[in-house]
């Protein structure tokens, strides 16, 4: 019996993205700062699976070198170089809760609105088979070489000020 | 060649959209009651991963000839990484000034 290949990309999507909600929800939700960032790893795992899914396998691989490779260890190394000598409740007051419950919410109903309502150019996906390497490379390299150009000096400025802002002075 | 059939379980453009905005909205209660500043800076990339997960349903589904929404996706992941950098730097000057990384108590700046 052969699995069709649709119902693999459905069931990897909707897995993917459970467990990325759940990682989302868990970052928010959770009480200390240090489960915050081990709730922030598994979401940007089940986001990077979800890349893969959706045919952007360069991406996703990107995505846990980056985000769970550097920026997690950056962020726990922030956690642990910041010890807080007073324990302080890791989220502000119920009104702060609910004003911000309030804003998120019409901010995703808003887009939901959006989303269902306009005619997208919902055309046939292309194959998740198909490697977008190459794709990415002529992009990247033809059509935004300027862009990919000014993101390098981004990252070097970047770099620069994040050492000079942290020195000991 | 004969057209292909529409597939069984359709994951269609709307679904990656609709993540996304998941996503983004839970980083918004995140950014905005989180009082640890690294907890705020967390919430942001979770705002940015929604966003990437939409440039990458939209160059699955609109424009799937080039695709573009990838090249975007790999330019936000540079300004995040920029982003972090600068940020935990930031925070880690001013705890050693305050000793504090709580939001509400720097507010030396306020109007």
């Amino acid at each position: 019996m052969v699995i069709p290949v649709d119902f693999l990309v459905a069931g990897g999507f909707y897995t993917f993205a459970l467990i990325a909600i759940i990682g989302a929800i868990g970052v928010v939700a959770a009480e200390r700062v240090f489960h915050s960032a081990l709730f922030l790893v598994l979401a940007l795992g089940g986001v990077a699976g979800v890349f893969i899914v959706l045919g952007a396998d360069f991406l996703g691989a990107v995505e846990i070198l980056v985000y769970v490779g550097a920026i997690m260890v950056l962020i726990l190394f922030g956690i642990m170089l910041t010890p807080q000598h007073v324990q302080i409740p890791e989220t502000g007051g119920p009104a702060r809760v609910v004003s911000a419950l309030v804003v998120s919410g019409a901010v995703f109903l808003l887009s939901l609105a959006v989303f269902l309502t306009s005619r997208w150019p919902n055309s046939t996906p292309t194959p998740s088979d198909v490697p977008s390497t190459p794709f990415i490379a002529s992009g990247l390299l033809y059509t935004y070489a300027f862009p990919f150009e000014l993101a390098s000096v981004l990252l070097l400025i970047a770099m620069i000020g994040a050492i000079v802002i942290a020195r000991e002075p | 060649m004969p057209p292909a059939a529409p597939p069984l379980y359709p994951i269609t453009l709307q679904h990656g959209l609709i993540l996304g905005a998941l996503l983004f909205a839970i980083g918004i209660v995140g950014a905005l009651t989180k009082r640890n500043a690294i907890a705020i800076l967390m919430s942001i990339e979770l705002m940015l991963n929604g966003v990437i997960v939409t440039f990458v349903a939209f160059a699955r589904h609109a424009i799937p000839s080039d695709l573009t929404g990838q090249v975007f996706g790999i330019f936000i992941m540079t300004v995040a990484a920029a982003e972090a950098a600068v940020g935990l730097a930031i925070v880690i000057a001013v705890h050693r000034v305050r000793r504090t990384v709580e939001v509400d108590a720097i507010d030396t700046l306020q109007g």
